[in-house]
């Protein structure tokens, strides 16, 4: 008699067990499948992006920008690279303001953990190329993203194996149905990145993130990005525009998206130095990828 | 006012009566509200640090607030260390300084979601191993930190990190000493940047947030009527510093770095801790205080219902204080142990007067109830009108525009009202629970232990107006020199304070300073915050310039004060040498605007956080830092009005260019000089206050001018005499030292309405002012002194205090006994030679003197019993 409410404990034991593998091996498998689903949506793309910033005030729960927002208008291409394409090589320039025009980046990611990416960035008033090199580990930020709240770390995909994942739930969200999972960096990762946690709101049909919430390393909320105007251009579902939101420092870049092409053919040796500090040649096979957008 | 005193005492009467027949409403009522109470103490906030000097709409605030809103804070623990062995590049020093960092950086990391530690305050923690610097190596741009991963072992890659960490201007006096014998660690912290309206969005998870929403209709390019509204930011609790200081201390403590280093900690955590530590010094007085006035009133009413019920009255009184305080938000500060202290000595003063007369008339074999009726009638108009005169002494501090001094004048007229109101409606209450036991004559063994001061005391007092008749003029002379040498001293007085003063001078607080004083950046600073007016602007190498100017001249020209300077200036310098393989003469501003633009665009890339606490997001807005010693204010004063004049200059030269060039200065030094701008403002304005408040009150009461003025000049003396002795013995006036004169005022003047009461009373007997000096000085004299004596005392504790509250209560005690002098010499001999008449003309009825004659008769036979 006595061992019947033990054997229930244990199988109940078991279950919540299993359950929670289930969970953690489902959650795993979203973000495995949402992987797969980004990188095989498209293998190059071209894009014009417009990033605005500002800080702002919130007024009877409003948000209002409390100053001119900076503008500028950038141009990237990108292509995948690499063992099973996972590995990537991408140029991105600056169009206006004009003060900042030609200023460029090139950055190669690599998907293996131990390889740190490669940046090199040109300034046109210098004449000069200069390799970044930062030994990322112990530092607490990431550099942003062309003076933007978006952070070179939020611009690179995360690599699978750098997180343990749990479902928090399945739900709706702007009235789509969603995945919420929760993302802790692995102790290797947590190093690296600024977020000590990722909470992601992912589409279940279009495989896309909805919305991320960041927190820092004390767990603190202190970015958000919200993604809407949601379109399938090129069979590929895309976020037009995307909203970061640093709750901390009271800035916000709303980052639109002004015409994209997919699947483009990117000549060879483009996504090299020498599209940086040679303009006619650069000026030249951007000329002929322009004529791709819509 | 003879009306308004016959009402008031026939109401006063009445009293004990009254709150009998409710007794067990007002005694649920007093316990009810002091639960209540009680339950406010732990929302009484202490803010201890300079910020909270000033009002909200403070301009030197408004400009710390906007600076924050701006460039973030700066507020942080900077730890300088001394190496055992003398080397900061040996590799044990190296090892402990970047495992200390790493420890403390790792210990933050691993904080759980759900849990609260102070190390989730901290942000970064930097030093020689672990800061940022941009290297530069051939096309190379590398951000790095000096040791890396691990401590190098061999000599040759020491010396060269020694080499490379030299060449980095920015860490010279921030991460080592000039002579390579101190480094610094830097422990950045949250503290007072979070703004006060951020809230962590819960789990309201299931739909896009309210403002994504309006965000997203928002056209964010043609919403230009945006107000900026300004950012409010969290307050730092005094308890917030303390935790996490306590959590680094453990940190210093352990052998595994102290056995290498030796740390110097500053920072307003680290005050905190101290202040701790004079809060708790200050409570032990407070406590040896109590102890005191328990052995007087023993002394006094040789009964312990007599000692019990008055330290109840007051210790109830002080609790409604601190709680009502707590409950109501208002921030205290180091004052608030001031206030219980004040409260104790004043709190002494109503219930001793009651409680002697209740034991005068239970000796004349009145019963319990006739006693207390009669007690009421008598004493409470004369409680009331002291009770009023002492609150205005503090309420007239609250002319300062310093909120601590402010905050402190209403909590302790506050204060002693409640215990007025006490002493009229509970303490009758506690008398029915347990009175004083009637003692026919004290016993003889007690007698033999305590020498009677009351006949030796007696004695002199009567030598006094003799004295005094003879020589009239002479005595009014002489106070009137002292009045007039008071007013040339006082005339000498200097504003200055140290913000360190209220530290020990042994104390380790203040040698870590000294350390951080002499050997790297600094314990002060000032911010320069220039406003442009226009984007880009200081992307301009025409204001990098002229800012780079204004620098180099600070550093030089005040170079007794200033360490060093910090701008974007330098920075664009750095970043544009780097730009240049590191070439020593591109340690410059490059003369295109474009190129300052894109180096800025670099170091914008790669260290965004430290862009923006240099400078705005869209370069309209900066500011120069400028790190100073730390000196008192007097000596900062010659120094910053020079400054002030040359950053006028440069504004100048730059609004030629950007006409809506707009500059603020804050920082410590600013807030110092404007706190002394107050003191020297206020202190002025307080004492007239307290003066002209003071006199009317006298006048209504007195009823003629000449009385009036009569009875003022007195107190005059002991308030002025305080800042007088400051002018001669070259004690600056400060936070402290300011508060005294309008106390005192407040506090003499009760002694002065005692005595003069009762040489009213007496005069209007016969008309005979000699004879009625005599009696009131016989009578009146003993009370006075005992007063004197208990209040004297309770200033007295205070010079026992460290630092500068030390001053306040020497002075503070030196000039309750010099009112005392007054009271005894100077005023009979006004009195003598100006005859006032203490009434209006002769229209006094006789019933009405008759009154009043009972009435002060009493009061005399009741100080007579006091002192017996």
């Amino acid at each position: 008699m006595k061992t019947k409410p033990t054997i229930t404990i244990l199988g109940l034991i078991v279950f919540l067990a299993a359950s929670f593998n289930l969970s953690a091996q489902s959650a795993r498998d979203i973000m495995i499948k949402y992987d797969k689903v980004s990188k095989e949506a498209s293998f190059s793309l071209f894009q014009q992006t417009k990033l605005m910033t500002c800080k702002y005030t919130i007024q009877q729960g409003k948000m209002r920008a409390a100053e001119k927002p900076r503008v500028s208008v950038l141009e990237m291409v990108s292509e995948d690279d690499g063992v099973d394409n996972k590995d990537s090589r991408s140029v991105s320039m600056v169009i206006e303001p004009a003060r900042d025009k030609g200023i460029s980046m090139l950055t190669y990611t690599y998907a293996a953990p131990e390889k740190d990416d490669d940046n090199w960035v040109y300034l046109p008033a210098l004449g000069k190329v200069k390799r970044l090199v930062s030994s990322s580990e112990g530092s607490d930020e990431s550099a942003s993203f062309f003076g933007s709240e978006f952070s070179v770390e939020d611009m690179t995909s995360r690599k699978i194996d750098d997180y343990t994942y749990k479902l928090v739930e399945q739900a709706d969200y702007a009235n789509r149905p969603v995945w919420v999972l929760e993302l802790l960096p692995t102790p290797e990762r947590a190093k690296k990145s600024m977020y000590g946690k990722a909470v992601l709101w992912i589409d279940k049909e279009r495989f896309i993130i909805l919305r991320q919430d960041l927190y820092d390393r004390n767990g603190l909320l202190f970015k958000r990005l919200t993604a809407s105007n949601i379109e399938q251009i090129d069979k590929v579902w895309v976020a037009r525009k995307a909203e970061m939101n640093n709750l901390l420092t009271r800035r916000v870049t709303i980052m639109e998206l002004i015409s994209i092409a997919y699947n483009i053919e990117v000549p060879e040796g483009f996504l090299t130095q020498r599209t940086l500090t040679d303009f006619a040649y650069r000026e030249k096979i951007l000329g002929q990828l322009r004529s791709n957008l819509q | 006012m003879k009306k308004l005193s016959d009402v008031l005492s026939r109401y006063f009467a009445s009293v004990p009566d009254f709150v009998r027949e409710r007794r067990v409403m007002v005694w649920l009522l007093l316990v009810g509200i002091t639960v209540f109470a009680i339950l406010g103490f732990p929302r009484v906030k202490f803010d201890l640090s300079t910020d909270g000097w000033f009002k909200d709409d403070d301009p030197v605030k408004v400009a710390l607030d906007d600076f924050k809103a701006e460039f973030g804070s700066d507020d942080g623990i900077y730890i300088v260390y001394k190496p055992k062995d003398g080397n900061l590049f040996s590799p044990q020093s190296l090892e402990a300084v970047k495992s200390l960092c790493d420890d403390i950086i790792s210990a933050r990391a691993e904080i759980k979601e759900e849990e609260k530690s102070p190390l989730g305050h901290v942000v970064r923690v930097t030093s020689l191993a672990t800061a940022n610097f941009l290297e530069a190596k051939d096309d190379l741009l590398i951000s790095r930190s000096l040791v890396g991963a691990s401590v190098p072992t061999s000599q040759e890659e020491l010396d060269a990190m020694r080499k490379t960490a030299q060449a980095q201007k920015k860490f010279e006096l921030a991460y080592y000493s000039k002579d390579m014998a101190y480094g610094g660690i830097l422990i950045q912290t949250d503290f007072g940047a979070i703004p006060e309206d951020f809230e962590e969005p819960g789990d309201d998870d299931s739909e896009p947030a309210d403002d994504v929403l309006v965000m997203n209709e928002m056209t964010m390019e043609t919403d230009m009527d945006a107000t900026g509204e300004k950012v409010r930011f969290k307050p730092t609790e005094t308890q917030d510093y303390h935790a996490l200081m306590t959590e680094i201390n453990t940190y210093l403590n352990n052998p595994k770095y102290a056995d290498h280093l030796e740390f110097h900690p500053v920072g307003n955590a680290v005050q905190s801790i101290y202040d701790g530590e004079i809060m708790a010094q200050l409570g032990l007085l407070y406590l040896s205080m109590v102890a005191i006035m328990i052995v007087l009133l023993w002394i006094i009413f040789r009964s312990l219902s007599g000692v019990v019920w008055p330290v109840v009255v007051i210790i109830i009184a002080t609790i409604w204080i601190m709680g009502f305080t707590g409950w109501l938000g208002v921030t205290t500060s180091f004052y608030v142990m001031l206030t219980v202290m004040m409260l104790l000595a004043m709190g002494m003063a109503d219930t001793i007067h009651v409680m002697s007369e209740y034991m005068y008339y239970r000796n004349q074999n009145e019963d319990h109830r006739t006693a207390l009726r009669n007690t009421y009638r008598k004493v409470a108009f004369a409680c009331l009108l002291t009770t009023f005169t002492t609150m205005i002494g503090f309420l007239a501090l609250s002319v300062s525009p310093i909120v601590h001094i402010k905050v402190f004048g209403f909590m302790t007229a506050a204060g002693v009202f409640l215990e007025l109101l006490f002493t009229v409606y509970i303490l009758p209450l506690m008398l029915d629970i347990w009175s004083p036991v009637k003692k026919k004559k004290a016993s003889g063994a007690k007698a033999s232990f305590i020498p009677n001061f009351s006949n030796f005391l007696q004695n002199r007092l009567d030598g006094i107006i003799p004295i005094v008749e003879r020589r009239p003029m002479t005595i009014t002379g002489i106070f009137i020199v002292i009045l007039a040498l008071c007013f040339i001293g006082a005339s000498k007085v200097k504003v200055s304070f140290d913000m360190m003063e209220n530290y020990d001078k042994e104390s380790v607080l203040r040698h870590s300073y000294e350390h951080v004083d002499k050997h790297m950046m600094g314990t002060q600073n000032m911010e320069i915050f220039l406003d442009l007016g226009e984007e880009y602007a200081f992307q301009d190498p025409f204001v990098l310039t002229t800012i780079d100017k204004l620098q180099d001249l600070i550093e030089r020209k005040y170079s007794n004060y200033t360490l060093r300077t910090e701008s974007l200036a330098d920075v664009v310098k750095d970043a544009n040498q780097k730009l240049n393989e590191s070439r020593e003469e591109m340690y410059v501003i490059p003369e295109s605007q474009s190129v300052v633009s894109q180096t800025l665009f670099m170091f914008n890339n790669a260290n965004p956080s430290d862009r923006r606490k240099l400078v705005s997001d869209n370069y309209s807005k900066s500011h120069i830092t400028v790190n100073l010693r730390n000196t008192d204010a007097a000596s900062y004063q010659g120094m910053f009005d020079l400054m002030q004049r040359d950053i006028d200059e440069m504004v100048a030269g730059l609004k030629e260019k950007y006409p809506d060039t707009k500059v603020t200065l804050t920082g410590t030094l600013a807030m110092m000089m404007k706190a002394s701008v107050y003191i020297s403002e206020s202190t002025g304005g307080s004492l007239a206050f307290a003066i002209v408040a003071i006199t009317i009150t006298l006048l209504i009461v007195f009823g003629s001018f000449k009385a009036g003025a009569i009875a003022i000049i007195p107190n005059l003396i002991p308030s002025i005499l305080t800042y007088s002795l400051l002018g001669w013995l070259g004690i600056p006036l400060d936070m402290n030292t300011l508060l005294i004169g309008p106390i005192i005022i407040g506090v003499a003047v009760d002694d002065t309405i005692h005595f003069i009461t009762h040489y009213r009373s007496e005069v209007v007997i016969d008309g005979n002012v000699k004879r009625a000096l005599k009696a009131a000085v016989s009578e009146a004299g003993q009370a006075v002194t005992f007063t004197t004596l208990v209040l004297g005392i309770g200033f007295g504790i205070l010079s026992l205090a460290t630092g500068p509250i030390s001053n306040a209560g020497k002075l503070g005690a030196l000039a309750i006994f010099t009112g005392l002098l007054c009271d005894l010499f100077l005023l009979p001999a006004m009195i003598l030679l100006f005859k006032p008449t203490f009434q209006s003309k002769e229209v006094v009825q006789t019933e009405d003197i008759l009154n009043e004659n009972m009435l002060n008769e009493n009061l005399l036979l009741k100080e007579e019993e006091v002192v017996k």
